[in-house]
């Protein structure tokens, strides 16, 4: 296999590797415009690309984005496992609520001679390894999410010196209009886009792609019944 | 049993998910770094 087609085979991660360094690199860039505006505004003086990307305005705004993109992953693939939406591809079919078989799940007794080590042993390791993926996405959100709330107290107290305010301590943060109202704006557009997503898949097609079903495929049936 | 090829093309796909798990790491640990010097 050429080192050409060796890359081919992981397309999807290299496009998506490359738009997020040059999305955040835009971001970092904008945001820098953004602030020096604000500071000229108010007499303050400029700041450097240096200062921007290592101050807690440049990271609450990286954070707010991460902690509700791993937020919509975490519920997604949570809420798949329990419910269903009939006929969309990113679902299972009614009736297949719940985590399924050990006979269909391919763990313990029932797991192949190449299934993951972690599959064919029960207890704790066997466990950890059957909701890995959540797990892994849950403790991103939450890390992320502390480091909005962090970065945000740093970020709001700023700006309560600006005006002459006292400063706020973390937990009080917490319970601020400033910490929900960027939280809950992230969260509410990233539920409505997943909504759409699993709508949308029952009755719209993309031919070609692995998130839409074959494009004769009925309306009712999801793609997992039309294998 | 795995055969040496795919041993070698199960550890590409190991990197593909170090790459992005190295990612998310690193950006946490620089965010908390900022913070953590109070900037």
């Amino acid at each position: 296999v050429s080192g050409v087609a060796r890359l081919r085979q992981h397309g999807l991660s290299i496009f998506f590797a490359v738009a997020f360094l040059l999305a955040l690199g835009g971001q970092s860039v904008a945001g820098l415009a953004a602030f020096n505006e604000e500071q000229l505004e108010h007499g303050a003086a400029a700041v450097s690309y240096l200062d921007f990307v290592t101050s807690s305005d440049f990271v609450v705004d990286v954070a707010e984005n991460w902690q509700s993109e791993f937020l919509q992953f975490f519920l997604f693939i949570w809420a798949t496992v329990w419910l269903v939406q009939k006929g969309s591809p990113e679902s299972k079919k009614p009736g297949d609520e719940g985590t399924g078989t050990d006979e269909e799940q391919l763990v313990g007794e029932h797991a192949r001679p190449d299934s993951p080590a972690w599959a064919k042993v029960r207890g704790a390791r066997g466990w950890v390894y059957s909701n890995s993926l959540l797990l892994v996405m849950g403790a991103i959100f939450v890390l992320s999410w502390l480091a909005q709330a962090v970065a945000g107290t740093v970020v709001y107290n700023d700006e309560q010196a600006t005006h002459g305010q006292p400063p706020v301590s973390f937990v009080g943060y917490l319970g601020s209009a400033d910490f929900w109202n960027r939280s809950l704006q992230n969260w509410q557009s990233e539920l409505l886009a997943v909504g759409c997503m699993v709508a949308f898949s029952i009755f719209l097609r993309q031919r070609g792609s692995s998130e839409s079903k074959p494009v004769g495929t009925p309306h009712s049936t999801a793609a997992v019944e039309s294998e | 049993v795995p055969t040496p090829r795919t041993r070698s093309s199960v550890g590409k796909m190991k990197i593909v998910m170090c790459f992005w798990l190295g990612v998310v790491v690193v950006g946490l640990a620089y965010m908390f770094a900022v913070v953590a010097v109070g900037r």
